[in-house]
């Protein structure tokens, strides 16, 4: 296991409607960041920058890296915005681990950022769902709770997977995301409330899908060579991956697995020589209940049609024999797109550090997160160890 | 029998949109119905108009002729311009074509047309008359109008051929059960006569006469036709005609954003389901792309995929997750239905879903290309395929 290249500090800002402006948003988080460095660092150290955002509702869309940075005392160093719709923070993060890996830098932030509910609801809908295939899908009517549905639809379809097991998903995501004082819902929900909610897009409930979140995120990778002198407690980066596939779905070969995913994790997993069961605790990327099940079966953690049974049956619960999204996922903390990926690893890091608090699970020593973009256009997977 | 072929009707065809209303919805509503002598009448879906009508007739025309098509007149009572997006959806680009707008009487006119050109150089017109006139919502006007479309292809040996002699002209009883349709009025009428006529008849359509001297190729029965209805109530209808406001925001794109250019960049894939063959290969691909997804060859073949296919998947999209370009739609027509559907070809693409209660889709379920209204954004009607049961 390569351990090249560290996390040094990790922070994020509250989720949530929050309607506040993407500059005091980042500047929270990196704020948090920065204050998390065990022994002090300084951000005119830091030397390059990447930043996930997808521009959401329009704002800031050009030289929007610059202007977070300059805003947060970066300042006269290579920034720039990293974009793949909702895996933009975990591409961020791909980046700014690969220049250190390189040799080029020694200390590097990636983060994210997105203000998604500063804007009226009719504008919200021409920017939800720009991260499929614009002409082929979202003119057929579709925004991606109608692309995942479609996907659900088909799991059902295929593998007998059940509504019940769907809401499980939400219902265990909720559990975790009540311990998450950052998390945008932070209550329980039963499985008939789960299965009560109103119908977004058959057989999609509003409790399958994640809500509309404003957050930023951001983390501090250190070389090797100087991740010490900042903290005696570091987070390796075992391993990076990261793929792409046909935007529409129809495209695709199968509707029940997103090839980007299994390329990204079998990627992450070669570099890290790691196998799924050797993971202890994982992030993945439940932007719809469906999609938490999709990601147990593209990495390798469930076989083929069996990841509904992994909520259901109490598998992924924090306190289950293979926590995931012990943060709250997508689902319950939020998903502020461009934010989304990096905030992930903020997770795996306080949970590799045992810093998690009343969501830390049972001492993992290898964590995975995993970041999907669109409706698995691309994906980043990373792994993460003490 | 003296008669012969001449320069005349090969083929006619007809669309009659499956929604109806009827007198008694109206006087239900409005207490008053000021169309004496209707006692229902045919009206467009949401998704439907004169142009999607059209599209529909011609192509059923088209397709029983089994011609080549020189020359396209279309007519109606609308003043929209519709000869670029019929030319395209029909495969008639290089056909020469003229159109008659805001006339009555254009479908007949653009009949008239057809005949003089194709007497002229002896090579086969397609004449459309389509229309779904309207009026202020609530006027008496407003009460007779419905919609319809009439196609007829026209050659140099038509088995209804065009005369100088007298004829009689169809009974008026069909307006009864659709409407009056417009400019559609006539010739739907000419195509129910000749379809119910013995040959040897001879049929007025003012000011023209047909001799029929056998029967033309197509569908000619619209009798039939008219047990094919979907009673609609008066509420739905004023939706369906657009009387209700547009979402307030949705008339402009603010965020994602398909130009006309673009869209009609695509056009033969949009309103007649062209993708393209891969001439090293032979793998089918749609949409069309740049490099062949099986070998990476970069020569193609343009070729029309089949128009028939299943569903292989769906979703019914409820409030929240319509994109804004169909929240209008959306207001006007309730919750609907997108699937992924597999052609016959074995491609697959996503469509929305027409003509459908969206609770009875079902994967497997059998669907057919149709031509329906997208959205509009920019006062521009985007017009492309959906799939409807079938």
């Amino acid at each position: 296991m390569p351990r090249e290249v560290a996390i040094v500090g990790a922070g994020m800002s509250s989720f949530g409607d929050l309607k506040r402006s993407a500059k005091s948003l980042f500047a929270e988080a990196f704020l948090e960041a920065l204050q998390s460095v065990d022994k002090g660092l300084d951000p005119s150290a830091i030397q390059e920058a990447y930043i996930g955002n997808m521009g959401f509702g329009g704002g800031q869309i050009g030289n929007l890296a610059a202007l977070m940075t300059e805003h947060t005392g970066m300042l006269h160093i290579p920034t720039r915005k990293v974009e793949n719709a909702c895996a933009s923070s975990g591409y961020a993060f791909r980046d700014a681990f690969l220049a250190v890996k390189s040799g080029a830098v020694e200390l590097a932030l990636a983060g994210g950022v997105e203000v998604m509910n500063d804007v009226s609801d009719v504008r919200k809908r021409f920017w939800l769902g720009v991260s499929g295939d614009t002409e082929w899908e979202r003119l057929a009517g579709l925004t991606f709770p109608g692309v995942y549905a479609m996907m659900a639809g088909r799991h059902m379809h295929e593998f007998g997977t059940t509504r019940e097991q769907l809401a499980a998903v939400a219902v265990k995501n909720h559990a975790n995301g009540a311990r998450n004082p950052k998390a945008q819902f932070r209550k329980e929900i039963t499985m008939e409330k789960a299965l009560s909610g109103a119908m977004v897009a058959h057989p999609l409930t509003l409790y399958d899908c994640c809500g509309t979140t404003d957050g930023a995120s951001g983390l501090i990778l250190a070389s090797k060579a100087v991740a010490r002198s900042y903290t005696d407690a570091p987070v390796w980066v075992l391993g990076s991956g990261a793929a792409s596939d046909h935007l529409a779905v129809h495209d695709r070969e199968s509707m029940t697995r997103l090839d980007a995913t299994a390329h990204a994790g079998r990627a992450a997993m070669r570099e890290a020589d790691v196998a799924p069961k050797d993971v202890r605790v994982a992030e993945v990327h439940d932007c719809f209940t469906i999609a938490e099940i999709l990601a147990l079966e593209d990495l390798g953690f469930a076989a083929k049609g069996e990841g509904g049974r992994f909520a259901a049956e109490g598998i992924t619960a924090r306190d289950g024999m293979f926590p995931v999204n012990p943060s709250g996922g997508l689902k319950a903390k939020g998903h502020p797109l461009g934010a989304t990926g990096a905030a992930q690893v903020c997770e795996i890091f306080l949970q590799l550090r045992g810093e998690a608090g009343d969501r830390q699970v049972a001492g993992p020593e290898i964590g995975l997160t995993h970041n999907v973009g669109g409706s698995g256009a691309t994906c980043a997977v990373h792994l993460f160890g003490r | 029998m003296g008669s012969s072929s001449g320069v005349g009707i090969a083929a006619a065809a007809f669309y009659l949109p499956r929604c109806v209303i009827t007198a008694d919805e109206y006087r239900r509503s409005l207490g008053t119905f000021h169309a004496t002598g209707i006692e229902e009448k045919r009206v467009p879906a949401y998704d439907e108009d004169e142009v999607t009508m059209a599209v529909e007739a011609g192509q059923r025309a088209i397709d029983a002729a089994e011609r080549p098509v020189a020359f396209l007149a279309y007519g109606t009572s609308s003043h929209a311009s519709a000869l670029d997006v019929l030319a395209s959806a029909l495969n008639l680009e290089d056909a020469d074509r003229e159109e008659i707008l805001g006339e009555p009487d254009g479908g007949v006119a653009a009949l008239r047309l057809a005949l003089d050109r194709t007497a002229a150089n002896g090579r086969a017109s397609l004449v459309i008359a389509s229309d779904a006139p309207g009026a202020f919502q609530g006027s008496p006007a407003e009460h007779p109008l419905a919609a319809a479309a009439a196609a007829f292809v026209i050659t140099a040996d038509g088995k209804v051929p065009r005369t100088d002699r007298a004829g009689i002209p169809p009974g008026r009883d069909l307006v009864a059960s659709v409407g009056f349709t417009g400019a559609a009025s006539d010739p739907l009428a000419l195509v129910d006569a000749i379809g119910r006529a013995e040959p040897g008849t001879r049929i007025a359509s003012d000011p023209l006469v047909f001799d029929v001297v056998d029967r033309p190729a197509g569908d000619l029965d619209v009798r039939r036709a008219l047990d094919l209805r979907t009673p609609i109530p008066y509420e739905q209808y004023l939706r369906f005609r657009r009387y209700g406001a547009v979402p307030p925001g949705t008339e402009f794109s603010q965020g994602a954003y398909v130009s006309p250019t673009a869209y009609l960049a695509e056009a033969k894939a949009r309103y007649r389901l062209v993708g393209e063959e891969c001439a090293k290969c032979g793998r089918l691909h749609f949409p069309p792309r740049e490099s062949c997804l099986a070998c990476g060859a970069r020569e193609w073949k343009a070729r029309p995929l089949k128009r028939t296919g299943t569903v292989y998947a769906y979703t019914i999209i409820g409030k929240g997750a319509a994109p804004s370009e169909f929240l209008a739609q959306q207001l006007a027509t309730g919750d609907y239905a997108t699937a992924v559907v597999e052609l016959d070809d074995g491609l697959r693409v996503t469509s929305m879903l027409a003509d459908v209660d969206p609770a009875s889709v079902k994967i497997g379920m059998r669907v057919r290309m149709v031509f329906r209204r997208l959205y509009v954004q920019e006062g521009v009607v985007r017009y492309g395929f959906k799939f409807a049961p079938g």
